[in-house]
């Protein structure tokens, strides 16, 4: 992958922070990675403000049913995670 | 709690993934709702969408249908199929019996993308459930769902 060395600006602490987090030579990779995955969100968010410009918001229960095969971590009814 | 670097290095941490196969892909860019309710609740998640560059080369044919899919795209990490990943699909064949080579790569995918992340939950959301079903019978760590239709597929609580 090409990448281009760039000069930006990071609040001190969240520099900080990830240093603690990944050591001082894995700051450029955490932080593109997380760029990567913010720009993977913000896609999903348009995909999906698309689809609901075409169909309407989904159907409630369609929306639970998926929630019920789908569950947060921290619902009572949520699988040994993998 | 760890804070070295394991496996090489830190990664940014997801708790779940959201692997789509061709169907899956297709459907979204053809606005299909059912699959528009998997990707709400991936979002409610804050899941991150996984794909195989297998189904890229299933679904983007230059055509003007590519723009559709490229949307689809862009939401998701898209895996390349190397040589390690083709290795396990290749396992993942002989072990189930069965010859669907692209569902087997799109089935290490998911693999790969669950091993990477400790303890991430994986759901593969597929058009056919029964062949993934099939080729991931010794690996419940990937929860396989059926997009056709309202939500089918073995409740994940169920694996």
């Amino acid at each position: 992958m090409a990448v281009t060395k760039v000069s930006m600006s990071l609040d001190t602490d969240v520099l900080a922070q990830t240093r603690e987090r990944v050591g001082g030579r894995g700051v450029s990779a955490y932080v593109n990675e997380a760029v990567r995955r913010q720009l993977r969100r913000d896609a999903l968010a348009d995909l999906l403000a698309e689809m609901q410009a075409a169909n309407g918001p989904v159907d409630d229960q369609l929306i639970e049913e998926v929630r019920r095969l789908w569950p947060g971590r921290h619902d009572a009814d949520a699988p040994a995670s993998g | 709690m760890a804070r070295a670097p394991r496996r090489g290095r830190a990664r940014v941490r997801v708790t779940d993934l959201l692997v789509l196969d061709a169907d899956g892909v297709s459907k979204a860019a053809s606005n299909d709702r059912t699959v528009q309710a998997w990707l709400e609740r991936a979002r409610e998640l804050d899941a991150d969408l996984v794909l195989s560059a297998v189904t890229l080369a299933e679904l983007v044919h230059g055509r003007p249908r590519d723009a559709a899919v490229s949307r689809v795209v862009k939401a998701a990490e898209v895996i390349p199929a190397d040589e390690q990943l083709a290795r396990t699909a290749g396992k993942l064949l002989g072990s189930s019996g069965s010859d669907a080579t692209i569902g087997a790569l799109v089935g290490a995918t998911a693999l790969a993308a669950q091993a990477r992340q400790d303890a991430a939950r994986c759901v593969l959301l597929t058009s056919d459930p029964a062949d993934f079903g099939a080729l991931l019978a010794d690996h419940p760590e990937v929860h396989i769902v059926g997009c056709d239709g309202p939500a089918t597929g073995p409740a994940t609580a169920d694996r």
